[in-house]
């Protein structure tokens, strides 16, 4: 069993979202009358008059909510959940399941309400089909909701009613099927949309230069002092973390996100990772398992208050002969959280190209971390770039 | 060195901590205990201790119209009260650079118990003009209140309702802090959720649950066993708290009694486990905010959603975008900095943090400015919020038009499309380097 950083104080308290709609409610009201309170408040600070239904029956909570013509269920959990029970007991008949889910989270007895996003049907459909459904309900983790109250208000504000199907699946199946888009276009809209960007932003902007970026990147050789008599020109292509050398002549590298990757071009004897002091982590070749390739930081997150210390010893050289890296970090600035990176850069591709390509000039080993993640999006581009490191291979 | 501090002040049966209403420091007080009940009971010289604590409660039941080990045991908590709101105080102001939080204001929520002798309760709990009656403070009068749902000060309700073969008396009381409903109403305002260990493990879900016991678990419990244990948690859980909501009328302070505790599976003879799981989930829970996550204009970086490869030429489309974009612009920060302003003269610094958002300082650079924490710029000056406002805005006049038609149909389009009028505000740049939200605030604040 892991057990990470038990020492740690764990919180009592958590932040409440800034977004979260504070109301003052008439006791006994149900949760959803209070979610609905919420919705009319914001509708009402924004001046947006947009039709809120069923008027006769608004709190039912077995109806969904009509918002503008269109059909939401609204969901809803704790602040601090991390999953949320959505019903699908509409969603089962045809032409009456919602076209949208709003997920709310709110603190019953303080009258919070905090909007979390929103899920379109098809969405919603490809999430389920990877969960085993239960009976009337299906339980989705909350982060896949996105964009806060303000995506629910961009889709009812500005598109047609039309434009978004309903859910519907049919019972005793445990998959959804959703018809597909009555509304088929000649010209594919996204790329009127990227092409109205292009023009109006210019390509320098649109274009992230993901590839040209990282062909610019290049690794540092560093000759490692040999103790045999056979291998006296051993060195380590090191492309990341990048290297400098302190006042006492050691070599240090700023790390700057908590889960660093550590990429050597050229292949290794040994690689291990100290924690004040003790090594913590190591890894040694064998004749048929080489160390080749970009190393994902092995251990728990990395806590400044600790001192670590990699290790490298490459190929063919023996004991002794190994590159010594001192971790130092900023001590005004946390460290990234590459988790929370990843949660927040969620599977749009163009995300996380662009999260890259923005961190390669500033830290290439944060963009290089998100690069080389296992979490990373199926793209092309993603796996030209990595492929373009390979290229890079210009170690001396 | 604070909570050093803490552990430097006396920690007796004697004394009780109590907010001084005319300093607004927290003082120590002598407790009006009887000499003979102190001499026989060794209560000048007893350190805390959970045998102890024990043997003065059940003292307190047993001479129940008497007051001295009422008193004692009040004393005896007020420490671990004090102790809980200091931490809670310390750590946040710290870890969410929260200015808002006031010590004193949480202090009189639970420290308002000054060790008087006699209280004065309705007489008529329902009556709508109430008379008051005085009673000596004893476990017969705690019985009584605890009946009629008028626990207070808050030591009343912490000793009525503690049950020493679930806990200790220390741990106890923190965990009735963290689950006061008044504590919890203030900290709301300060944009905090405080959250009770029994609430948090029912609002977890049983992946959430087994994860942080695998990371962060400090007991000897199997997967299954914790699976078990949750499900049977989640069950009873609701029923006890409808129970409560249904015998006192509120949501907040239910906690675990000997019967709920009996019904898990497996039965759980105290809260040790539960609150192991409890930890355990804040430790997981709290890991995210241990580390930051961005800084600067590192959050921007994700939000850019640009990423195409066509060309489009249409140069009169372009400048009706522009167009309209610098009017709404203008319009949506003039309402935005004109609601702002009446703030303006109880506090300066809310201008000058505009003006310096306007000039292109970073976020980190306007705190420093302002002598204010980045969290208070980031509150203060919601770029994401700002710009989704105008680019909605915008796009609403721009559908209207027949190019742009076809946006109404296809959300992922229109997403495309509101996502980058987003990015034009906020990442093309004018020959100053200054984007057009910074700089269309600028103008604004300037006229």
């Amino acid at each position: 069993m892991t057990k990470k950083n038990s020492n740690n104080d764990p919180l009592d308290l958590f932040p409440i979202p800034n977004d979260a709609i504070y109301i003052n409610s008439k006791k006994n009201l149900d949760p959803r009358d209070k979610i609905i309170s919420a919705l009319k408040k914001y509708l009402k600070d924004k001046n947006l008059d947009l039709p809120l239904g069923p008027k006769l029956d608004l709190n039912n909570p077995q109806r969904s909510i009509i918002l503008n013509k269109f059909d939401i269920q609204i969901v809803y959990t704790s602040l601090i959940s991390d999953v949320i029970q959505i019903p699908l007991k509409n969603s089962k008949i045809k032409n009456k399941g919602p076209q949208l889910f709003l997920a709310a989270q709110l603190e019953e007895d303080l009258d919070v309400i905090y909007f979390k996003g929103v899920l379109k049907s098809t969405e919603f459909e490809k999430i389920v089909s990877k969960k085993e459904l239960k009976k009337d309900s299906v339980g989705i983790e909350i982060e896949n909701f996105k964009g806060g109250i303000e995506r629910l208000i961009r889709y009812v504000r500005l598109l047609n009613p039309e434009s978004i199907e309903r859910t519907y699946f049919n019972t005793a199946i445990s998959n959804f099927k959703i018809p597909s888009l009555k509304i088929k276009f000649n010209l594919s809209t996204p790329l009127i949309a990227g092409g109205l960007m292009a023009a109006l932003i210019g390509p320098q902007i649109i274009r992230p230069r993901l590839i040209g970026g990282i062909a610019k990147l290049s690794p540092s050789t560093y000759e490692i002092q040999s103790f045999t008599r056979s291998s006296d020109s051993n060195s380590i292509c090191l492309l990341t973390p990048t290297l400098a050398k302190n006042i006492n002549n050691n070599f240090e590298a700023k790390i700057k996100i908590d889960k660093p990757v550590i990429y050597s071009l050229k292949p290794l004897n040994e690689i291990n990772i100290s924690k004040n002091g003790n090594i913590v982590w190591e890894k040694i070749a064998s004749s048929k398992e080489k160390i080749n390739g970009p190393i994902n930081w092995p251990l728990n997150s990395i806590n400044k208050k600790d001192s670590y210390r990699l290790s490298l010893r490459p190929e063919g050289s023996g004991m002794g002969s190994k590159l010594e890296i001192d971790f130092v970090f900023d001590k005004n600035i946390p460290l990234l959280n590459k988790d929370n990176i990843e949660k927040s850069l969620g599977k749009s591709k163009s995300d996380w190209i662009s999260f890259i390509k923005r961190n390669l000039d500033k830290d290439n080993n944060t963009a290089l971390t998100i690069l080389l993640s296992e979490r990373a999006p199926s793209s092309q581009r993603i796996k030209k770039s990595i492929k373009e490191i390979i290229k890079t291979d210009n170690c001396k | 060195m604070f909570l050093e501090y803490l552990n430097l002040l006396s920690k007796g049966y004697c004394n009780i901590y109590c907010l001084d209403s005319f300093s607004g420091k927290v003082k120590q007080k002598l407790l009006d205990i009887d000499s003979d009940f102190c001499s026989k009971h060794n209560l000048y010289d007893q350190e805390f201790d959970n045998k102890f604590d024990n043997k003065i409660f059940d003292l307190a039941k047993k001479d129940h119209s008497s007051e001295d080990a009422l008193l004692a045991l009040r004393g005896r908590i007020s420490f671990p009260i004090f102790q809980k709101v200091n931490e809670i105080f310390k750590k946040y102001t710290y870890q969410f650079e929260n200015e808002k939080i006031n010590l004193n204001d949480m202090l009189i929520i639970v420290l308002d118990d000054s060790g008087e002798k006699y209280l004065r309760i309705p007489l008529k709990i329902e009556a709508k003009k109430n008379n008051f009656v005085r009673k000596l403070f004893s476990w017969e009068t705690l019985m009584i209140m605890k009946e009629n749902n008028i626990l207070r000060p808050f030591s009343a309700e912490v000793i009525a309702d503690f049950n020493p073969k679930l806990s200790n008396l220390n741990t106890w009381s923190q965990n009735k802090v963290k689950g006061n409903y008044e504590l919890k109403k203030y900290l709301k305002e300060c944009g905090i959720l405080l959250i009770s260990p029994w609430s948090l493990i029912a609002d977890s879900s049983k992946k959430r649950i087994i994860i942080s016991w695998r990371e962060y678990g400090e007991g000897h419990l199997s997967d299954k066993d914790l699976e078990k244990l949750y499900e049977s948690y989640l069950v009873e859980y609701k029923k006890a708290k409808q129970d409560y909501k249904n015998r006192t009328g509120k949501i907040s302070g239910w906690s675990p009694d000997e019967d709920f505790l009996k019904s898990l599976n497996p039965p759980q003879k105290n809260t040790e486990i539960l609150l192991l799981i409890d930890k355990a989930l804040r430790k997981y829970i709290s890991s995210p905010y241990d580390t930051r996550n961005f800084y600067e204009y590192e959050e921007n970086q994700i939000e850019n959603k640009l990423e195409d490869e066509e060309e489009y030429s249409s140069k009169d489309l372009s400048e009706i975008i522009k167009n309209v974009l610098r009017r709404n612009s203008t319009n949506i920060v003039n309402q935005i900095i004109k609601k702002d302003s009446t703030k303006w003269i109880k506090d300066p610094s809310r201008k000058n943090a505009w003006i310096l958002y306007g000039e292109g300082l970073s976020q980190r650079e306007i705190a420093s400015k302002c002598d204010h924490k980045q969290g208070w710029v980031s509150k203060l000056i919601p770029e994401n919020k700002i710009s989704e406002e105008i680019a909605q805005e915008s796009a609403f006049e721009l559908l209207k038009k027949s190019e742009f038609n076809k946006f109404k149909e296809d959300p992922e389009s229109l997403d495309k499309l509101l996502d980058g009028l987003k990015s034009y505000l906020v990442f093309s740049e004018d020959k100053n380097n200054i984007s057009i939200l910074r700089n269309t605030i600028y103008e604004v604040i300037s006229k």
